[in-house]
């Protein structure tokens, strides 16, 4: 005599799925409890956010800037004397950016007697843009998009001027775990000098000759 | 008698008692939900990621909308110094302000595929540090890595694993174009004397890095935010 099963097979697929189902997502939830209660983990997103809520900041003034320049240009279109301003106010942006115009402005004087790689001057001045320096020179040559330390040679002693905020780049630059630590926790102790200043000022330098690129109208 | 349902049962119910005991065992004593600070950490990171991008897009089209003004206004109006113009456009150019095209090289770098990543395996904020200063060094015009061009004031960073130009993340693989004599730019960046520590990653622990002339390469204009709160230009 057949004996009746006391589970259909249908049931007990049913409550293997939903014993699937409950098995994984008790998998994730351990993954993501552990993830929260890492606090290297959260201070790691924890930094990306304060990151990123400084870039949308400063994002959110550049979108502004640009709007006003729409305005203008079009009250330029309409107003014939203002188009000389709107323009010399983008000739102004555009070099300091290129550094082909002396710039002045608070900053700092960072002084560095022992030699350093190539690699190291990279970092140095790379920090110093994170930081928010707004213009930089190392040895009397301006940083500029062309500018490369391994083409111009520097030899120490290395002198770096930044503009900015004196006390947020002295600050950032020497604080433990900066990149002055990084290096001379990698290279030794650095013979050097951070001083602020309330008016510095960088050279000029002129613009390339671009013998290839284009600009794409749009 | 047939036992296979019975086995069915007490596996259940074994699993069913290690899944209710697991459970038990990550409750935590003093935070109610652990969980939720740091999901909605995550969540405002993507959130302001999303906003991140939009603001650059509409920063992309306001500047195309000036870009095109600019246009009108050069041609319509005799009267405008034509010098002032032409010096505005050359030097908008040359900071990164306007898409541009040339020859030049593309390369990718991206981790090991395989194996055990280890420190050596994976591709740093420094490698690309290296490759850009490179690149300047032999003569490019313009860079980009990622859509993200570089100008000045560009810092390539990370946070642990994630890699920041422009205060922007990106993802791997990375992608370096430059404009530039793309035969000069691609023999630079296969010599392995040059970039050496790169080379021997690439040889010993599999980091993936390739360079591609190209006759014809874009790079997008710079979105990002520019400096002048701290300094006057001194004419």
């Amino acid at each position: 005599m057949k004996r009746k099963l006391l589970f259909s097979t249908s049931e007990i697929f049913i409550v293997c799925l939903l014993l699937g189902v409950l098995m994984r997502w008790q998998s994730d939830n351990r993954q993501l409890i552990a993830q929260a209660q890492n606090p290297e983990t959260q201070e790691v997103v924890a930094v990306e956010v304060a990151r990123l809520t400084n870039a949308n900041t400063d994002l959110r003034k550049q979108l502004s800037d640009v709007t006003q320049q729409e305005y203008e240009l079009q009250q330029a279109i309409v107003d014939k004397q203002s188009a000389s301003a709107t323009y010399q106010k983008e000739l102004d942006k555009a070099d300091l950016v290129t550094g082909s115009v002396s710039v002045t402005g608070p900053g700092i004087r960072l002084v560095i007697n022992d030699s350093l790689t190539n690699a190291q001057i990279t970092d140095v001045l790379n920090a110093l843009k994170n930081i928010g320096a707004e213009a930089l020179s190392i040895n009397d040559y301006r940083v500029t998009p062309w500018f490369s330390e391994w083409r111009t040679n520097l030899t120490a002693p290395y002198t770096v001027v930044a503009l900015g905020s004196p006390p947020v780049l002295a600050t950032s630059l020497t604080r433990r775990g900066g990149i002055i630590d990084q290096i001379e926790l990698a290279a030794g102790a650095l013979e050097l000098t951070v001083d602020q200043y309330d008016e510095l000022t960088l050279p000029e330098t002129p613009l390339p000759n671009f013998q290839y690129l284009q600009v794409v109208e749009e | 008698m047939r036992i296979l349902p019975y086995i069915t049962l007490v596996s259940i119910s074994v699993a069913g008692g290690v899944l209710v005991s697991s459970q038990w065992q990550v409750r935590v004593t003093r935070v109610v939900n652990p969980v939720q600070p740091y999901t909605s950490l995550t969540d405002t990171l993507d959130a302001l990621t999303d906003e991140q991008q939009r603001l650059k897009d509409e920063i992309a089209a306001a500047t195309a909308s000036v870009k095109r003004r600019k246009a009108t206004l050069s041609t319509s109006l005799r009267e405008i110094d034509r010098t002032l113009v032409s010096s505005s456009a050359e030097a908008s150019t040359a900071a990164g302000f306007t898409k541009v095209a040339g020859p030049g090289v593309v390369a990718v770098l991206d981790d090991s595929p395989d194996g055990i990543l280890s420190e050596q395996a994976i591709t740093h904020a420094a490698d690309l540090r290296d490759i850009i200063s490179l690149l300047r060094a032999i003569g490019a015009e313009a860079i980009s890595v990622n859509g993200e061009r570089v100008i000045t004031t560009t810092a390539v960073d990370c946070i642990v694993n994630t890699i920041l130009v422009n205060d922007t993340r990106l993802s791997n693989p990375y992608e370096i174009r430059a404009i530039g004599d793309a035969e000069t730019l691609a023999r630079a960046l296969n010599d392995p004397a040059v970039l050496s520590d790169l080379h021997e990653r690439v040889i010993q622990n599999g980091v993936r890095f390739s360079v591609t002339t190209s006759t014809r390469t874009e790079i997008p204009a710079y979105t990002g935010r520019l400096p002048g709160d701290h300094v006057t230009l001194v004419r």
